[in-house]
C-alpha cells in the first residue's frame, strides 16, 4: 500500500483484511496469496482498492497469531507456492470477531433508526 | 495459545539473520510467484506481455514496504516460540518417558550441585579480610617428618619481618585466652597475642588504636566486637579506660589491670591456622574475642621448642605468592648459614592462607566432587539413551517433515528445544533436590567442622546448577538432533517407514553410551567399595584403651584466681570429688586427651641417644597425668611401673619420675631395657631458672601406645609428666562411669562446681563420642559415595534394561521367524542377552582402565588397603555383571514368548 493515501491506512483497516482473510480462508479452504487476493477482490467487489501485496503482511501476523498455517505446494503455472490454511485457534477468533462485528452493526442499525424513523 | 497472541506480537526486537533471511526469501519467492500468475492473468485478457508486467507490478505493489513489514514483524522470539510450543506439545504426548528422563537428571544435576555447595563453602568462599587473595601463610617446615613444626619462633619471625621488601605487612599471632570473672558471670575469652601489624594484615576496623612499640611492656588490649557488645554494652567510653582480667600473672594472685586501647568494631573470625592445644582448636566460624599485644625482635629466641607463632602476611599489590616464595627461600637460607644451630635444613612455604580453610578436607571434597560429576554424566547418558531408544518412533515424523521442506536446522532447532525443557525441569528438580538436602544434612554434618554448618543455597550454588543443566541440555539434545539432521526424507518407504527400527548408526550409538555407563558406574562402585573398606579396616584399629563408658570434659580455673600452683591441688579435688560419686567408677586427669589434638611438645637430652645431626633435636609430646589415668583408662604397662602418689611429690616442673611410651622407648632406645633411663630439659627454657640448666628425669615404666591423635594417625611418641608437678591451665577429666557417660554429665558438672563455683566445664563428651566424631568425616564421605554408586547401577540397569527392550522390539521379525523355524526358547533368550552382556563387557573393560587411574588419586584417602584392593575390584565387577545379566533377563525372556504369527501378520 503506498504511502499518504489518506486516512484508511490505520489498524482498523488492517483489521478488517486480516478478517477478510480468515473468512476467505474458512470458507474456501487452504489458499496461496494470489488466489486469496483475487477472492477478497471479488468479495469486496472492488470496492477496497487494495495493493496485492498487502495482503502477504496480513498472512504474516496472521500467521504469527497462530490463527493460520503454511504448507508448501505448487500453483497453477507449476511455481513452488505457499498455501494457507485457517487453524482452530483461527476459527475461534473468527467467531469471536463475527460477533463482535454483529453486535456493532446491531448497535449501530439501532441507532441509525432512531435518527431515521422509518 | 490466546496467551501468547499478545506475546508474539508485543515482544523485544532482537537480530536474528538467518531466520529473518529465510523468511524474507519465502516472501520474494512467493511475491515473484505472485507476479507471474497476474502477468499470465492479464495476457490472458489480452494485454501484451510488456503491459501486463507493469500492470502485474502496478497491482502488487510496492514491495519493499511488504518486506519491510516482514522483516520487522520477523524476531528471534517467534522462531523461539514456535519452537518451543512445538517441542512442549511433543514432550506433553509423551509424559512418561519425561517424567523418568527429568527425575534421572534431577537426580544426577541435584547431587552434583549438592556435593557442589559443600565445596563452595569451604574451597572457594574468600575469606571474610579486606583484600584476602593477598593474604599468605609463611609456614617453617622442619626436616624432621615426626614433628613438622610449621610455626616461627620469635627471632625468626622478626628476622622475615626486616628482610622481606615484597610484603606490606607480616603478622605473627598465637591463641591465648582471658578469663573475666565475678559477677557470678565468669567468662572465658578466646582471644591472640599478636604483633603490632596484625591490624593491617587482616584489616580489623577500630576504635581507638592498636599496639605500638611504646605498649611494650604494658598490660594492653583490644576487644573483640562480640565482647564489646555483649558485655560492655558497645560503649566506646571503654576505649582509654581499664578493665580487670584475669592472666597469668606470677608476681601476683587475681585479676590484672589492663588498658583497653581500642575496640574492634566488627567481628573477626579467627585466621584458619590456628589452633588452641588447651582448649580444642579454634573453628574458622568463631569470632575473636581479644587482642593483646606480643613483640619480638631478632634477639628473640628461635629454638624449635620456642616455635610458636603462626604467621601471615599481606603482599604487596601485584607480588605473586611464587615471587614472595623465592624471597623467603633465601631469607631461610641466610637464617641457615647464621644460625646453623637452629635453622639449618629448616625451610619456608609461602601459601595462600584461603588454602588452609579446612585443607584436610580438600582432597574428600574434591574426590566427592569427582563422584557426583560421573554420576551426571551416568545420568546424562542414561537419558540420551531413552530419548535415542524412543527416537526410533520419530524417525517418521522427521522424514514427512524433512520431505516436505522443514528446514534441517529446523527440525535440529526443535529438538535442541525439547533437550533445554527437560533440562530445564530437571534443574528445577535438582534445585529443589539440593535445598532440601542441604535442610535435611544439616543435622548429620560432621560436628567436628563446625563451618559445614554455614553450607546454604547462595547464588553461587544457584548458577553451578544452571550451568550443570545447560551441559545436561547439551549432551542429551546433540545425539538426537545430529540423527534427525541427518534424515533423509527420500526412504521414506523403506524401513524406517515402519516407525520403529533405528538406524544402525543409531543403535551403535546407544550401545557406545551403555558401554559409558557401565564404565563410568565402575569407576564409581569401586570409589565406594575402596572407601567402605577403609571405614572398615580404621573402625576396627585398637585404639590402645578401653573406650567404652568412658567420660570426658575439660576443666579450668580461672587463669590467676590462686596461685599457679594451685592448679595441681584444683585438680587432685576434682578427682576425688568425682570419685565420690557412686555412678563413677574411677576418674582422673589428662592434659592432651585421646581423640583430640592439643598436646604441648617438650624437646631436650635422651641419656644413651645420640642426634643424627645437630639440627635435629629430640622431642615428645608431653601427657600431664594424675596417678589413676592407666587405671582408668585401662592401658596396659609394659615394662616398669606405672607413675604413682609418691611421684606426685616434689618441686614443680622437676618431675624425677617419667613414663613413657611404646614409641617414645623404640625410637630413642631401640632394643634396650628403658626402665632407669634418663631423659633431660632445659629449666631455662621452661623458665624456671635463669641459666641453662639440665634437669634429669628417670624412666619408670613403660606403657602401651595409646593413638591419641586418632584411629588413622600413628602412634604419638609420649612422655606422661605426673601432674601436681606440672599443673595446667585446663586438663580433661576422665572418669569411668556405670552406665552412659552423658547421663552421668550434670552430676558431675555440679561436683566440681562445689570444689570451685568459678570453675570452667566444657567440652562434656563420651569416649565413644569424640571416636565417633575423629571418624565422623570418613564416615560421611563412605556414605555419600555408597549412595551415588548404588544410584549409578540403577541407572546403569535402567539402560541395559532400556537397550534390551529396544533390541528385543527391533528383532522381533528375526525372532519371530527363529520361533517359528523351532529355535528353543532358551536360545532366543540368549541371543538377546548377548546384546546385553557385550555393552557391559566392553563398559567393563574401559572402566578398569578408567578405574585404575582413578583410584591412584584416592589413595591418600584409603586407610589399610591399596588402591589395587582385590575384594574391592572382585566385588565392583561382580556386582555389575550381575546387575547387567539380571537388567537383561526381563526383556530377553519377553523375547522367548514372541508368537511368530503375530509378528509376520504385521510384516
Amino acid at each position: 500500500m503506498a504511502k499518504g493515501t489518506g486516512p484508511v491506512k490505520t489498524d482498523v483497516l488492517q483489521g478488517t483484511l486480516d478478517l477478510m482473510v480468515l473468512t476467505t480462508l474458512q470458507s474456501m479452504g487452504p489458499l496461496h496469496g494470489y488466489g486469496l487476493a483475487r477472492r477478497i477482490e471479488q468479495i469486496s467487489e472492488a470496492t477496497l482498492r487494495l495493493n496485492d501485496g498487502t495482503v502477504y503482511t496480513s498472512l504474516m501476523r496472521l500467521q504469527q497469531r497462530g490463527w493460520i498455517s503454511t504448507t508448501w505446494g505448487t500453483s497453477e503455472n507449476n511455481r513452488k507456492a505457499k498455501y494457507y490454511a485457517i487453524t482452530r485457534s483461527g476459527r475461534r477468533q473468527l467467531t469471536t470477531e463475527t460477533k463482535n462485528w454483529e453486535r456493532i452493526a446491531g448497535v449501530i442499525a439501532r441507532l441509525l433508526s432512531t435518527v431515521h424513523p422509518s | 495459545m490466546k496467551v501468547l497472541s499478545p506475546l508474539r506480537v508485543f515482544v523485544a526486537r532482537l537480530w536474528w539473520l538467518p531466520a529473518r533471511r529465510r523468511v524474507l526469501d519465502d516472501v520474494t519467492e512467493e511475491l515473484e510467484g505472485h507476479v507471474e500468475l497476474l502477468v499470465a492473468r492479464y495476457i490472458h485478457s489480452g494485454m501484451d506481455p510488456y503491459e501486463a508486467r507493469l500492470a502485474a507490478r502496478r497491482q502488487l505493489g510496492n514491495t519493499t514496504h511488504v518486506r519491510e513489514a516482514i522483516y520487522t514483524m520477523h524476531t528471534p522470539m517467534d522462531a523461539l516460540i514456535h519452537d518451543f510450543s512445538g517441542a512442549a506439545r511433543h514432550l506433553r504426548r509423551n509424559l512418561r518417558v519425561v517424567g523418568v528422563a527429568v527425575l534421572i537428571l534431577g537426580l544426577g544435576i541435584g547431587s552434583a550441585t549438592a556435593v557442589f555447595s559443600v565445596s563452595e563453602r569451604l574451597l572457594l568462599r574468600p575469606l571474610p579480610y579486606p583484600d584476602s587473595a593477598r593474604l599468605v601463610t609463611l609456614r617453617s617446615i622442619s626436616p624432621d617428618p615426626a614433628f613438622p613444626y610449621e610455626r616461627a619462633a620469635a627471632g625468626t619471625l622478626a628476622d622475615w619481618q626486616i628482610e622481606s621488601t615484597l610484603f606490606e605487612a607480616i603478622a605473627g599471632y598465637r591463641w591465648h585466652t582471658i578469663d573475666v570473672v565475678g559477677g557470678g558471670h565468669s567468662e572465658r575469652l578466646r582471644g591472640l597475642f599478636v604483633t603490632p601489624e596484625f591490624f593491617d594484615v587482616f584489616g580489623v576496623p577500630l576504635v581507638g588504636r592498636g599496639f605500638q612499640a611504646e605498649d611494650r611492656g604494658t598490660r594492653a588490649l583490644v576487644l573483640g566486637y562480640e565482647v564489646w557488645r555483649r558485655r560492655f554494652g558497645a560503649a566506646t567510653s571503654i576505649v582509654g579506660g581499664a578493665l580487670d582480667l584475669n592472666v597469668r600473672n606470677l608476681t601476683r594472685v587475681g585479676p590484672t589491670r589492663h588498658t583497653v586501647l581500642g575496640v574492634a568494631t566488627a567481628p573477626v573470625r579467627f585466621p584458619p591456622v590456628t589452633a588452641d592445644f588447651q582448649l580444642g582448636l579454634a573453628s574458622v566460624v568463631d569470632t575473636i574475642d581479644f587482642w593483646t599485644p606480643e613483640f619480638v625482635s631478632p634477639t628473640g629466641p628461635r629454638e624449635p621448642s620456642a616455635r610458636e607463632f603462626d604467621v601471615v602476611g599481606k603482599l604487596r599489590p601485584g607480588v605473586t605468592v611464587e615471587q614472595a616464595q623465592r624471597e623467603m627461600d633465601t631469607i631461610a637460607r641466610g637464617q641457615a648459614e647464621r644460625y646453623p644451630k637452629t635453622h639449618r635444613d629448616w625451610t619456608v612455604r609461602v601459601d595462600p592462607l584461603q588454602q588452609h580453610v579446612a585443607s584436610d578436607a580438600r582432597h574428600g571434597v574434591m574426590l566427592l566432587s569427582l563422584g557426583t560429576g560421573l554420576l551426571l554424566l551416568i545420568a546424562c547418558a542414561n537419558v540420551a539413551t531413552l530419548l535415542l531408544a524412543r527416537g526410533a518412533a520419530r524417525h517418521r515424523e522427521v522424514a514427512i517433515r524433512a520431505a516436505l521442506g522443514a528446514a534441517r536446522w529446523r527440525i535440529v532447532r526443535q529438538f535442541l528445544m525439547e533437550a533445554l525443557i527437560l533440562a530445564t525441569a530437571a534443574g528445577v528438580v535438582g534445585i529443589i533436590l539440593t535445598k532440601w538436602a542441604i535442610a535435611l544434612a544439616r543435622p548429620w554434618l560432621p560436628a567436628s567442622r563446625p563451618v559445614l554448618q554455614e553450607i546454604d543455597f547462595n547464588p553461587t550454588v544457584l548458577f553451578f546448577a544452571l550451568m550443570c543443566a545447560a551441559f545436561t541440555a547439551c549432551v542429551i539434545g546433540i545425539a538426537p538432533a545430529l540423527r534427525s539432521a541427518r534424515a533423509n526424507g527420500g526412504r521414506l518407504t523403506g524401513n524406517e517407514g515402519r516407525g520403529v527400527t533405528l538406524s544402525g548408526a543409531q543403535t551403535a550409538l546407544i550401545r557406545v553410551l551403555v558401554s559409558a555407563e557401565v564404565a563410568l558406574t565402575l569407576v564409581l562402585l569401586l570409589s565406594a567399595g575402596l572407601l567402605l573398606r577403609s571405614a572398615l579396616a580404621a573402625s576396627q584399629i585398637a585404639p590402645g584403651f578401653n573406650p567404652s563408658n568412658l567420660l570426658t570434659m575439660t576443666v579450668s580455673l580461672p587463669e590467676n584466681k590462686f596461685d599457679w600452683n594451685h592448679n595441681a591441688v584444683f585438680a587432685r579435688d576434682v578427682i576425688d570429688a568425682v570419685r565420690s560419686l557412686p555412678v563413677i567408677r574411677d576418674a582422673a586427669v589428662i592434659q592432651g586427651v585421646p581423640m583430640r589434638e592439643g598436646s604441648f611438645y617438650h624437646s631436650g637430652t635422651i641419656e644413651g641417644y645420640v642426634p643424627a645431626s645437630d639440627a635435629e633435636e629430640p622431642m615428645w609430646r608431653i601427657r600431664v597425668v594424675s596417678p589413676g589415668y592407666w587405671d582408668v583408662i585401662q592401658i596396659p604397662i609394659l615394662a616398669g611401673r606405672k607413675l604413682e602418689a609418691r611421684d606426685e611429690e616434689g618441686e614443680r616442673g622437676r618431675p624425677r619420675s617419667i613414663v613413657a611410651s611404646r614409641s617414645f622407648a623404640n625410637r630413642y632406645w631401640p632394643g634396650q631395657n628403658v626402665v632407669g633411663k634418663r631423659v633431660g630439659v632445659d629449666l631455662a627454657r621452661m623458665g624456671l631458672s635463669a641459666a641453662p640448666q639440665t634437669w634429669w628425669m628417670t624412666v619408670v615404666g613403660v606403657a602401651e601406645d595409646v593413638r591419641y591423635s586418632g584411629l588413622e594417625a600413628d602412634p604419638t611418641v609420649d612422655v606422661y609428666y605426673p601432674q601436681s608437678l606440672f599443673p595446667q591451665a585446663a586438663i580433661t577429666l576422665i572418669a569411668r562411669t556405670r552406665g552412659d557417660p552423658l547421663n552421668v554429665a550434670s552430676e558431675v558438672r555440679t561436683r566440681i562446681r562445689a570444689v570451685d563455683p568459678d570453675a570452667f566445664v566444657t567440652d562434656v563428651r563420651s569416649m565413644d563420642q569424640l571416636i565417633a566424631r575423629s571418624q565422623a568425616e570418613r564416615r560421611a564421605g563412605t556414605l555419600l559415595m555408597g549412595l551415588f554408586s548404588v544410584l549409578a547401577l540403577v541407572l546403569a540397569v535402567f539402560g541395559v534394561y532400556t537397550v534390551i527392550t529396544q533390541a528385543v522390539v527391533e528383532r522381533r521379525f528375526e525372532l519371530g521367524i527363529r520361533s517359528a523355524l523351532g529355535a528353543a526358547p532358551r536360545r532366543l533368550v540368549a541371543l538377546a542377552m548377548r546384546t546385553a552382556v557385550q555393552p557391559a563387557i566392553v563398559g567393563l573393560a574401559i572402566g578398569v582402565v578408567g578405574a585404575t587411574a582413578v583410584t591412584r588419586l584416592m589413595t591418600s584417602a584409603l586407610f589399610g588397603i591399596t588402591s589395587s584392593d582385590a575384594i574391592s575390584w572382585a566385588g565392583a565387577c561382580a556386582m555389575i555383571l550381575v546387575a547387567c545379566v539380571v537388567a537383561g533377563y526381563v526383556p530377553a525372556r519377553r523375547a522367548a514368548r514372541v508368537d511368530p504369527m503375530s509378528v509376520l501378520r504385521a510384516e
